[in-house]
């Protein structure tokens, strides 16, 4: 995981990465160390998820060594679960937008954001709408004051290379990492 | 002599300069029974070179007496009078001209060993790798070229003129590749290879080197044939897809290509050049 961490380290101010891993418990030490990187330099950390774990997010934060209850207090962390853009009365993009505007209601710039809004995104009607928003939100990414990380699991990387969710994902952010199932891992900058 | 027919420029690395006793072999063979006329400059002590040719039972004066071999201090062959300067390129005459007075040969070959040439000067890589591309106009079926280097000027080049440095040899001696026409494409797997081993260092069935080399194609637009052809970009992309990690990178794949191509006097195959 070194080559991921020195990449993870020395990515710039604005960064939007996307993050693919075929087991949690290794990505998600990518995603905390993301935040904690974060936190150590005092940027406004949040993460964002349509699961039902954040109770497991915030221990698991706690046991990579972030001091989840100090941070929360000073405001420099915040933990979210969104609701489904999909179902916004006001089209897709539009739900991103509210979703965003109310995980950085509570927060300052720089932000440092883990962030996935759609949850079932391998269902084909979710991945096109997953694919949507990252296209949108790189088209748009120069006028957000921070770094967001998109995390995806995912079976296996090697076969989702070849489809065009990947390809669209590939070209729509700054930097790709890799989490394999052995806890390997693999980070490209992109151009 | 099947790699010296259709390759008249050759490339023969060595693990260092002292290892050059399979170089003596071949030397002897290709007089003695392929009817050569070979003129040596791989070496600065030409009387040196003699005495220790006889220590490996080569009898070296007896084949300079018949003018069969010709050993010459490499840095009087590979001076600016002589082999020309990149800008005024190789000066196809200055090689023809070492051989003299020997009508009855079979073949003519220059073996030398051109690697302190341009040696003090800026850019001396790319100099050298733009003259070892003009030899290939200069040497043809009447006068082939051996060109000797060692491991250790290959492991001070770059990726991408090490590329070059081979691409500019029709043909390559030794390794594990063996004694073959030199082919582009065969930089491919030990980049691989050497991206393996820096990235992940274990036994892996779904490599890294798949997901880089897919990201290459897919993104850069990088695909292996562009890789052969354009060695300083793939460069250049490797060294901005991996930031700091990619020094390391670089130089895993670099150790790769040169093992594969080195004239190991472990191998098998390197006790005798068998052409």
């Amino acid at each position: 995981m070194y080559q991921v961490y020195e990449i993870l380290d020395s990515m710039q101010d604005c960064n939007h990465s996307v993050i693919f891993y075929e087991e949690p418990e290794y990505g998600r030490m990518v995603e905390y160390r993301f935040i904690k990187t974060g936190l150590l330099r005092g940027e406004s950390c949040i993460y964002a998820t349509p699961e039902d774990d954040i109770d497991i997010i915030e221990s698991g934060m706690v046991d990579f060594g972030i001091d989840v209850e100090g941070y929360k207090k000073m405001k420099m962390l915040h933990l979210y679960k969104v609701t489904d853009p999909q179902g916004d009365p006001s089209g897709l993009l539009h739900g991103i937008e509210k979703i965003s505007e109310r995980i950085i209601a509570e927060s300052r710039p720089p932000f440092r954001v883990v962030g996935r809004f759609i949850k079932n995104f391998e269902e084909e009607v979710g991945m096109r709408a997953n694919m949507l928003i990252e296209r949108s939100l790189h088209s748009t990414f120069a006028k957000f004051q921070g770094s967001f990380m998109c995390p995806y699991p995912i079976n296996d990387i090697h076969e989702a290379m070849e489809g065009a969710w990947m390809q669209n994902h590939l070209r729509n952010h700054h930097t790709a990492i890799f989490v394999f199932k052995d806890g390997h891992g693999l980070a490209l900058n992109l151009p | 002599v099947a790699i010296l027919d259709p390759s008249s420029h050759s490339l023969w690395v060595l693990d260092d300069a002292a290892s050059v006793k399979p170089v003596y072999d071949l030397i002897n063979k290709l007089i003695l029974k392929e009817g050569y006329t070979i003129v040596y400059a791989a070496e600065p002590n030409p009387q040196m070179t003699l005495e220790t040719m006889a220590t490996g039972g080569i009898n070296a004066r007896k084949l300079v007496e018949e003018r069969a071999l010709r050993i010459i201090d490499r840095n009087l062959v590979f001076s600016k009078d002589n082999v020309g300067s990149a800008d005024n390129k190789a000066k196809e005459p200055s090689f023809k001209s070492y051989f003299r007075g020997r009508n009855k040969d079979k073949g003519r070959l220059f073996i030398g060993m051109p690697e302190g040439y341009f040696g003090s000067e800026a850019n001396f890589h790319q100099k050298l790798i733009s003259a070892e591309q003009e030899c290939n106009n200069i040497f043809d079926a009447d006068l082939k070229a051996i060109c000797l280097h060692t491991r250790a000027f290959l492991d001070s080049m770059s990726l991408s003129n090490l590329v070059k440095l081979l691409n500019a040899h029709q043909g390559i001696i030794g390794g594990k590749l063996g004694v073959k026409i030199w082919n582009p494409a065969y930089i491919i797997a030990p980049m691989r290879r050497g991206l393996d081993k820096a990235l992940y260092p274990k036994d892996n069935a779904n490599s890294d080197s798949d997901i880089v080399f897919r990201t290459l194609e897919l993104i850069y637009h990088v695909d292996e044939q562009f890789i052969i052809s354009h060695p300083d970009i793939f460069e250049s992309t490797l060294r901005k897809m991996f930031g700091n990690s990619a020094k390391a990178i670089l130089k895993s794949i670099c150790d790769e290509i040169i093992n594969e191509i080195v004239f190991d006097r472990e191998s098998s195959n390197s006790k005798e050049v068998q052409l």
